[in-house]
């Protein structure tokens, strides 16, 4: 099962001109066990991309399939089948919430999915339990809980429609440090207990050196790299991409020019550590 | 040294049970860069309404400018002379049909003679690198040339101190490397009084001093070098250390080859401005 684009053609009409959206993409995303990163300058075509996985958008030309639902869709598909597999995040998710009560927003999805409400119920405690909210701020009003609690219940109410993929829009855009780090280890502990693909469209290199297994670079509407974020930092043309280094690249190059320390690619902050403690640079 | 702002004892809460602003004092020396650093939720943006006179302290008094005006509700536009504040979302700030019309939009208020007007338009689109836009509406502009012009609109009023209350924080990479330039841009050619609200402590690295809150309080005050040494109390307010300075901190704890060297260069890029 997984997602596969072909070919696909998306373009933005306006009254006077027309934008190029993507121009001839062909991907394939695994539905299980993926942490991708897309990642390119703003209006390079990474929401379009994403849109398209569960359709919101409708490609021009070419075809996208998501777990055998075809888009453009045959006139029986049901399109809230397809929109149950692929779970959006969008940017400040926390926009969205409407609901009396924490759980009522969170419920709000499944229950639309044809849960029963009983059931709508319990994915919602599931969902709430996953992201770290407590019993006391899901009777809350999600008005009146802080802004990363918020967050979490956005996102509980996406998680609590178990879709086999999560694509996440700058999940952390707006958070306080730790509370980024909160939230991305949240994706990953989801990631490694359920194997879930997750894709997170970022444009914070750190947070794809951490946590990402393979990158997809968009510019212009093309796939301009897909591969692994080893071979992306360490290609030869790197800085064409125009991309920024990771902070753990950086301070290992001006090691090795200030004080002689031997270079090597490290990319999550833990190897940084142990990499120097372990001396093996000598 | 004399300061453009003079903040004592304030305090103001939004509701009977939750003080957001407890029992705060700041002097602000002009033509400083200042760095307001804490959680979401401590109380830093509060404090930037209280500066504008956007919201009303429960006790306290906010001084502002070379003649200490006392801010009231009848001395509140005099202040807003002198200060003006550009927000996190530039979508929410922009009044005009174009780009000339919203950096117009503050001077109309004050009544500028139109000559004035058309030479200040021209001058601060300029200076924010936004000439070529003028005529432009806010839908055909990026993030960061929205702040841009958010930005001239303000010194248009010929503000002697500028807020960006998380400014950059919805901007990609290169709107926020456009807005940092500026701020950096402001501070030493111009002359402005700055203060920044953030949690970004590798962008206050850039100010000349930093201001961290934990709950409506100051916990520390002091420059960029003095604030890094405290790993654990800016923990406490959710703030995390740029990583070279995070990796040294943690680093103290371990044995290995060339230690001092390794720790004074890392020390050394991390305060690197």
């Amino acid at each position: 099962m997984e997602i596969r684009f072909e070919k696909v053609n998306f373009q933005y009409s306006g009254l006077t001109d027309t934008t190029h959206a993507l121009k001839g993409v062909d991907l394939k995303i695994e539905g299980t066990g993926e942490f991708i990163a897309v990642v390119g300058h703003t209006g390079s075509g990474k929401s379009t991309l994403v849109q398209l996985m569960n359709g919101l958008l409708v490609p021009n030309s070419g075809v996208v399939n998501v777990f055998g639902f075809r888009l453009p869709a045959k006139r029986n598909q049901k399109i809230n089948e397809l929109r149950q597999e692929v779970g959006l995040v969008f940017q400040f998710p926390e926009y969205q919430l409407f609901e009396e009560t924490v759980l009522k927003d969170i419920m709000f999805g499944p229950k639309n999915f044809k849960k029963t409400k009983v059931n709508a119920e319990e994915r919602a405690l599931e969902a709430a339990k996953l992201v770290g909210l407590d019993d006391n701020i899901l009777k809350s009003s999600p008005f009146r809980i802080s802004g990363g609690q918020m967050r979490r219940a956005a996102i509980a109410g996406i998680l609590a429609m178990d879709p086999k993929v999560l694509v996440l829009d700058e999940p952390t855009r707006g958070l306080d440090p730790q509370g980024r780090r909160e939230m991305m280890d949240l994706f990953k502990e989801i990631h490694e207990k359920t194997n879930k693909t997750i894709i997170l469209i970022t444009h914070d290199m750190d947070l794809v050196s951490e946590y990402a297994k393979r990158v997809i670079v968009l510019s212009d509407g093309l796939i301009t790299f897909d591969g692994t974020k080893e071979e992306l930092f360490e290609k030869e043309d790197f800085k064409d991409y125009h991309l920024s280094e990771p902070q753990t690249i950086k301070i290992l190059k001006y090691l090795e020019e200030e004080i002689g320390l031997k270079f090597k690619e490290k990319y999550t902050y833990d190897s940084l550590l142990e990499y120097i403690v372990e001396g093996e640079h000598e | 040294m004399n300061e453009l702002i003079k903040i004592k004892n304030l305090s103001f809460k939004y509701s009977e049970k939750h003080e957001t602003i407890k029992n705060i004092s700041l002097e602000i020396p002009k033509g400083k860069w200042i760095s307001i650093l804490g959680h979401n939720g401590s109380g830093k943006s509060t404090l930037a309404k209280l500066l504008m006179g956007l919201l009303k302290a429960d006790e306290g008094e906010i001084l502002i400018g070379e003649e200490e005006i006392l801010l009231t509700e009848e001395s509140v536009q005099d202040v807003r002379k002198k200060i003006g504040i550009v927000f996190q979302n530039p979508d929410n700030q922009f009044v005009g049909v174009t780009v000339l019309h919203d950096i117009a939009f503050g001077m109309e208020n004050q009544q500028v003679p139109r000559e004035e007007m058309i030479e200040k338009i021209n001058h601060y689109a300029n200076l924010v690198n936004m000439q070529d836009y003028l005529h432009k509406g806010p839908h055909e502009l990026s993030g960061g040339q929205k702040q841009r012009v958010a930005i001239a609109g303000a010194l248009a009023m010929d503000l002697d101190i500028m807020i960006f209350d998380e400014a950059t924080s919805m901007l990609d990479p290169k709107g926020t490397e456009e807005i940092v330039d500026l701020i950096k841009l402001l501070n030493k050619e111009h002359k402005k009084t700055i203060i920044t609200i953030t949690h970004d402590l590798e962008f206050a690295n850039l100010s000349d001093e930093l201001v961290v809150m934990r709950q409506g309080e100051i916990i520390l005050k002091g420059t960029p070098e003095e604030v890094f040494k405290e790993e654990e109390l800016l923990k406490s307010s959710n703030l995390e250390l740029p990583l070279a300075l995070k990796l040294q901190n943690d680093l103290k704890h371990h044995n290995f080859k060339n230690k001092d060297k390794i720790m004074e260069a890392l020390w050394k890029y991390g305060l690197k401005k």
